[in-house]
């Protein structure tokens, strides 16, 4: 397992969630070192949030790098109301390569065929679930789904409503998202040579959108 | 929580069990019940109780229901054999990678 320390990220914006809690929240990491490391609350909720908690409480690390994620448990040390800031352990962080193409961040709608028991009669049937991506590469993408549970490993049709048409995939659940409630990370595991080019060109658009967007942004400052 | 749903090529899903298709139609999805007729390697036939409305070669995604687990797959509409009975072919699955 790769492994990598809470230094890297200095300066760097953290995202720190409670366990069983879905609010995530954002510190910059301050310094670290030997056993203790600091992060600075980036906005008032996330210093109200370090200022109620206990020394000994148990929070969530991720981090983006350029080629994957990092994530670790931290365990609080105390808050310095003084210099407010949040004193915490130093552990190594886990290191992870989702996926090795490039990804875009994209909302796009998804169907997702599930085994449904349940409501059908007779049982042995399937209903599609509407999500709606959170990122999207030519390997996988990240599908938030609310009120279905996925399990790792599981694999499930989906319908991916491109701009140009929707395309027929297998996709394989890697897992949560390690810090988004009901966002699953998945692995492209069937999909057509002719909706490959489908995908493709859909990044390139979505890509060709976000440099626009951004330069519309920059002219009009 | 969804039952455990995984691919496992060539086996599985015998004759009677229940299949579900999922087929894109003029850009709208489309499920269909059928049932497994039989099925030999890569190759599915399935009834339905009325003929499908694919031509051959369209893509579909197959979900057989088989007790506890549930398979899923992506195959290609290759024949009619009968009235109702369709033949697919199963797809294979790209390269394992980290995605």
């Amino acid at each position: 397992m790769d492994r990598r320390e809470i230094y890297s990220l200095t300066g760097s914006i953290v995202r720190i969630a409670a366990p069983d809690d879905g609010a995530v929240l954002l510190f910059s990491v301050e310094s670290a070192a030997d056993t203790s490391a600091v992060l600075r609350p980036c906005n008032r909720e996330s210093r109200d949030f370090a200022a109620g908690l206990e020394p000994g409480a148990s929070l969530q690390l991720t981090a983006g790098a350029s080629d994957g994620v990092l994530h670790g448990r931290l365990r609080v040390t105390r808050w310095s109301a003084g210099q407010r800031m949040l004193v915490v352990d130093n552990p190594s962080l886990e290191f992870t390569q989702r996926r090795e193409a490039y990804r875009v961040p994209a909302t796009v709608a998804v169907d997702v065929l599930v085994a449904d028991d349940e409501t059908t009669d007779p049982p042995g049937g399937a209903r599609l679930v509407r999500g709606t991506t959170r990122d999207l590469s030519q390997g996988g993408c990240a599908i938030a789904l609310p009120g279905v549970a996925l399990v790792r490993g599981q694999l499930l049709v989906i319908v991916l409503h491109t701009e140009r048409q929707p395309i027929l995939l297998v996709v394989e659940v890697l897992g949560p998202q390690p810090d988004v409630r009901h966002t699953y990370r998945t692995r492209f595991h069937q999909v057509t040579p002719f909706d490959q080019t489908v995908l493709a060109a859909e990044l390139r658009r979505l890509e060709v959108a976000k440099v626009s967007t951004g330069r519309n942004m920059v002219a009009s400052r | 929580m969804t039952p455990e749903v995984r691919l496992a090529s060539g086996s599985s899903g015998s004759s009677g069990s229940s299949v579900t298709l999922i087929a894109l139609v003029d850009g709208a999805s489309q499920l269909h019940a059928a049932t497994l007729v039989h099925r030999d390697q890569a190759l599915l036939h399935i009834s339905t109780l009325e003929p499908l409305p694919l031509t051959v070669g369209s893509v579909v995604g197959v979900m057989t229901h088989g007790g506890e687990t549930t398979e899923v797959s992506l195959a290609l509409v290759s024949d009619s054999v009968g009235p109702a009975v369709t033949e697919l072919r199963m797809i294979g699955a790209r390269r394992a990678g980290p995605g």
